[in-house]
């Protein structure tokens, strides 16, 4: 019996750390996902000085919202998506106006993979 | 470097408190699912400690995960023996009254030269003394003698003898052994004066072994 109430209660803490991970990983990707979102728009609406700022904001955001991400994500996919975000800013500074959009699309592409990846639907268990 | 180091001190925790968890008999005799829980968690442990680049949970996670499942469906074997014969599969004879039964040794991919390994393995060297042979569910083969050919013991020979109990360390390398006392139910005094008898101190003596009756043997340092 006491095997059975041990095995039940690590069963139920790789749940629990299962579900908090997933929230924490969505939660994040979704208000990142905003910012990127919010970008596209400034973008279109040629309003490329609040496009640079919330370029920053993005880069910050990633770096904080990201930190937890290595404890179960594989470190090169979290890797990839930064040296585009880092990239954003720049392209928009250095008048390489005509890259940002792509790199953009990219990235929210990325971080939808990225959200996408851990959710345990049919497609990703098999 | 020094991340390698760490990760690797930190899977190897967890890998022995897995296995501490998971029980002696899994460190004993394997049963079939548990030698595949024991592969699986080798292989598992592996990988995160190689690439510095997968997080550590992901090595983590499933060993938990084993370890719960084999610990429930140990219970659940111990409980039901339906799972019991599922999962663990159940012994078969062999050899029944002397006779070796070719279907069961071929439905078992067993070849009599297997058949003769085992029995050699158990200082069995002629099939004609073996009454029954069973294969049991961890691949060990048991063997029952004919009755002419067992060896004979003290009740056959209608003899009585003392239960001395088992044989313990008391004293090991000059220390003593708190479990060998208790087991033996003997107290220190006694130690004392076994030393005295000898003329050499507790540092000196590298085994004392004993038994209920109070019969040792002790080895000294050289």
């Amino acid at each position: 019996m006491k095997r059975i109430i041990v095995a039940a209660a690590i069963l139920i803490a790789v749940a629990t750390l299962c579900i908090v991970t997933l929230k924490i990983q969505t939660n994040n990707i979704k208000e990142l996902l905003t910012i990127t979102d919010k970008m596209q728009k400034a973008y279109e609406d040629d309003k490329i000085e609040y496009c640079l700022e919330l370029s920053y904001e993005f880069v910050e955001k990633f770096d904080k919202k990201t930190n937890l991400f290595p404890l179960f994500m594989r470190h090169s996919d979290i890797s990839k998506i930064e040296e585009i975000a880092v990239s954003l800013p720049v392209l928009l500074e250095t008048d390489n106006i005509q890259h940002f959009a792509p790199e953009l699309i990219k990235c929210r592409i990325m971080l939808k993979n990225m959200a996408d990846l851990e959710s345990p639907t049919p497609e990703n268990i098999l | 470097m020094s991340i390698i180091a760490i990760r690797t001190v930190i899977i190897y925790i967890v890998v022995i408190t897995a296995m501490r968890i998971m029980g002696k008999r899994q460190l004993g005799e394997l049963q079939p699912a548990e030698l595949v829980v024991a592969l699986l968690i080798s292989d598992l442990a592996a990988v995160p400690m190689q690439e510095n680049g997968m997080p550590l949970l992901n090595g983590i996670i499933p060993i938990l995960i084993l370890v719960a499942l084999e610990l429930l469906l140990s219970g659940l074997m111990l409980k039901v023996p339906f799972f019991q014969r599922l999962i663990g599969g159940k012994s078969k004879i062999i050899i029944n009254d002397g006779n070796i039964d070719v279907n069961a040794l071929n439905g078992m991919r067993m070849t009599i030269e297997d058949l003769m390994e085992a029995l050699r393995q158990q200082s069995i060297f002629d099939l004609r003394e073996v009454q029954y042979a069973i294969v049991e569910p961890n691949g060990r083969t048991s063997f029952l003698l004919k009755p002419s050919d067992r060896p004979v013991t003290c009740k056959d020979l209608d003899m009585s003898v003392p239960d001395n109990g088992i044989p313990m360390i008391i004293i090991s390398d000059g220390k003593i052994s708190k479990w060998g006392l208790d087991v033996c139910q003997i107290d220190e005094p006694w130690i004392n004066e076994v030393l005295t008898d000898n003329n050499c101190k507790i540092t000196d003596v590298f085994l004392l072994l004993a038994d209920r009756d109070r019969t040792y043997h002790l080895i000294r340092k050289e």
